[in-house]
């Protein structure tokens, strides 16, 4: 932890301080774990992007079916992460963020082809990968989708727009609880 | 500056975090259904914290200072026995004379300080009283905000479920790889399964054979059920009075340690072996969704408990009140054994079942480990808990013994499940069954006071020991000072007098049948403006889709379809930046911020 403290100012950390949901300690933490991940390539430079590759390697992004969705959504160049990204990424999963920002991020995570809606594929999409090995059959799907659709659309347009999937899961209790990563 | 000052509190309450590393670990490994034992037995823990310091504040410690203050000090012999280490386990012998039990409570007024009387027989009754309120006050308040969280605000119990399974059913704090391919598994399971049981109530057609079959079986198996509740209350009556009482009665007829602890035995026993029982009526009985089995074998387990409680409860009051000297500190002490001997139990499941089926699984790979139960391990601390409550009036050191049997528990059961256990397969909803859970607890709590009150109110206490031996009932205490104020002091009397009129007793029950049915409008009406709401929403979306058809029609061919208005925060920082071209990152927080200092109305 000595060593970590050196890398930041005091200046810094008080600026990360305020500009995220952390406290000064779990900052230096995260940057522990960011250091942990290519130890050789951010010693020389903090500043340096990390592929995506390496930053699946932590472990709850290892195992999470989500990952590489995750890392595109709070990756600001697209093809890697700086330091600031996963401190960014890591203050909205952390028990700090208010509950609107976890949703507006949940929601970025599902949409897989980025049109600001979650449509019947990226239903498929996350069905497909919450299932992992076992994979549902098509009349089954088709009816899970419908199911969904029925619960959440309100609008009887066939995709939730943002604002229904915002109104749907304010009423999910556990949602908070399971949105975020563990220091 | 508020903002501030409230985060600076929030860490430093965070230091006090009891045990924050050790639920860390198991979360990661096992998911939050796991944890929320955990974290159960942590909430009962700190309930037990206060509850001690009270009794050991207004009642030991007097008791302690009148020992060595008072100079001839009336009715107390010295203590004459030795203590050796078999006291631990059964709770007689030299724990009977020492501030342990009630029965070596003086009835007398502690004076220390000359002119200051600490009255013993008031300081009592009134400590018990405070820490009954305070318990239901705690119960209450957290059963209330359980059950608004997780009732009203999801607005009925099946309206999200596949929502909520699927788009908030990821515990993103998994970081083993076996925890999240059995979390996965677990929610392909549960998909099937609804699935399955959504279809077979669309193109069930039961025929009247079957469910003639089904509602035999379904009586039989409550027959079987009650059958065995009444057995085991039979069981436990005899036991008691065969060989727990002789103890007291007659020594020469009882084996030394075996005789007392005779009945905290068998009833762990029968606790352990009729729920075994339960779950095999249950495996044949035919429920439609596997969490109406969870809830049902609940029922039947708190029903057994609270069976065999209420024998003993009656046997003590009913049997031991009339035949034993000092009854209150006989029943302190088979609190005392039920308390010890439930810890050993629970000790000898964790050793045998899981230590034992892991040595299994090592060698013979067909035998795999065994499955942390979370339902029967938080049901087993709710009876530990209500006899810890039943326990308070007769025993003041009892939460002690409670508070060091939940931290022996907590670190052997942490230790055994992150070596011992594998995940369970079955889907776990943490937060209906919270509630569930702590609604048990209060109605074990409440079941309780009941039972001591009952013992406080009606029995008489024993004469040759304990505060109220001169009196005819403990209460008698309370109402005969009531008496020497009316006596005393005429505004009292009159006060007194006005209170116990039937005219002011029925203005009061008016009242609050009027707050109830005002309240119970309220909320009704709340509801039809929900469902209104909800329409409006509806044949907005629809108004939208009508404007936005008419609008492609307008448009001319090529042009690039417009988005839909997308997430607040995206579209802000689109905004934000490209106006800050220099400097690095924008951070979620100062945009979110941002956002709603723009949009107050969001």
């Amino acid at each position: 932890m000595g060593g970590s403290q050196s890398v930041f100012t005091e200046e810094e950390l008080d600026d990360y301080q305020t500009l995220t949901y952390l406290s000064k300690k779990e900052i230096l933490h995260v940057f522990k774990r960011f250091k942990s991940l290519a130890p050789g390539l951010v010693e020389a430079n903090k500043n340096v992007k990390l592929p995506m590759s390496k930053i699946t390697e932590m472990p709850e992004l290892k195992v999470n079916p989500f990952r590489d969705q995750i890392c595109k959504v709070f990756s600001s160049s697209g093809d890697g992460m700086t330091f600031e990204d996963f401190l960014d990424m890591m203050s909205v999963f952390s028990d700090g963020a208010p509950k609107n920002v976890k949703v507006e991020y949940a929601f970025r995570v599902y949409d897989f082809d980025g049109d600001d809606l979650i449509s019947d594929s990226d239903l498929q999409n996350v069905i497909e990968k919450l299932t992992g090995a076992n994979q549902l059959n098509e009349a089954d799907m088709q009816q899970l989708i419908e199911n969904i659709m029925e619960e959440a659309d309100l609008d009887d347009d066939k995709t939730l727009s943002f604002a229904e999937f915002e109104h749907v899961i304010s009423k999910a209790p556990d949602f908070v609880n399971s949105f975020r990563f563990r220091m | 500056m508020w903002k501030h000052s409230k985060y600076q509190l929030h860490k430093v309450v965070n230091v006090f975090d009891l045990w924050r590393s050790h639920l860390t670990i198991i979360e990661g490994c096992f998911g939050t259904s796991v944890a929320s034992y955990f974290i159960f037995l942590k909430w009962v823990l700190l309930m037990n914290i206060p509850i001690f310091m009270l009794t050991f504040a207004f009642l030991v410690i007097p008791q302690i200072l009148y020992r060595y203050y008072q100079a001839e000090p009336t009715g107390y012999g010295g203590n004459t026995e030795s203590f050796t280490g078999i006291e631990l386990l059964t709770g007689s012998g030299f724990f009977k004379s020492t501030e342990m039990y009630y029965g070596f409570y003086t009835n007398e007024d502690v004076e220390v300080v000359s002119g200051l009387f600490y009255k013993m027989k008031y300081a009592y009754l009134l400590t018990c009283g405070g820490y009954y309120l305070f318990c239901l006050i705690l119960l209450g308040y957290s059963y209330l905000k359980s059950y608004r969280k997780y009732y009203i605000d999801a607005g009925g119990t099946m309206c999200l479920y596949y929502f909520n399974l699927l788009l908030c059913g990821w515990d993103y704090g998994i970081k083993s790889q076996e925890a999240s391919v059995l979390k996965q598994s677990s929610i392909f399971q549960e998909i099937k399964e609804y699935l399955a049981g959504s279809k077979m109530l669309q193109t069930s057609k039961e025929t009247g054979h079957k469910i003639a079959k089904k509602w035999s079986f379904t009586i039989l198996s409550w027959a079987i059920v009650l059958s065995l509740l009444a057995a085991s209350g039979f069981i436990t009556y005899t036991v008691s009075n065969e060989l727990s009482i002789k103890t007291e009665l007659d020594n020469s007829t009882s084996i030394p340690v075996i005789s007392p602890l005779a009945m905290p035995v068998v009833l762990s026993s029968i606790q352990l072996v009729v729920p075994m029982i339960f779950t095999f009526l249950e495996a044949h009985e035919d429920y439609s969704q596997p969490k109406y089995e969870l809830y049902v074998h609940m029922f039947r387990d708190m029903a057994l408990k609270a069976t065999m409680l209420a024998v003993l409860v009656y046997f003590w009051f009913e049997i031991a009140a009339s035949k034993l000297e000092c009854w209150e500190t006989y029943v302190g002490e088979e609190i005392y054994r039920l308390v010890i001997v439930d810890l050993i139990f629970t000790l000898c499941y964790s050793l045998f079942r899981e230590f034992f089926c892991k040595l299994c699984s090592l060698k013979w790979k067909t035998i795999k480990k065994a499955e942390f139960a979370t339902g029967r391990h938080t049901l087993e601390l709710v009876y530990s808990q209500s006899l810890c409550w039943l326990g308070l009036f007769y025993s003041p050191l009892l939460p002690v013994v409670v508070i060091l049997k939940l931290i022996v528990i907590f670190y052997v059961k942490r230790f055994s499940v992150v070596q011992n256990c594998r995940p369970s397969l079955k889907p776990w909803r943490a937060s209906r069954t919270h509630t569930i859970f702590v609604g048990y607890l209060f109605t074990f709590f409440i079941l309780s006071c009941v039972a001591v009150g009952f013992g406080i109110f009606l029995i008489k206490p024993s004469t040759a020991c304990g505060p109220y031996k001169d009196y005819k009932t403990a209460y008698q205490v309370v109402t005969d000072a009531i008496e020497n104020w009316k006596a005393s002091n005429d505004v009292v009397n009159e006060f007194f007098k006005f209170i116990s009129s039937p005219g002011f007793i029925s203005g009061l029950l008016i009242l609050l049948g009027m707050i109830l049915y005002y309240t119970r409008t309220v909320m009704l009406s709340h509801r039809e403006r929900v469902q209104q709401f909800k329409l409006q929403l509806a044949s907005e979306g629809k108004d939208k889709k009508f404007l936005m058809n008419l609008l492609n029609q307008v448009r001319v061919r090529g042009r690039r379809v417009s988005k839909q208005p997308g997430p607040m925060l995206h579209k802000t920082m689109e905004a934000i930046s490209p106006a800050q071209s220099a400097g690095g990152k924008v951070f979620v927080k100062s945009v979110a911020e941002g956002a709603l200092i723009a949009s107050p109305n969001s």
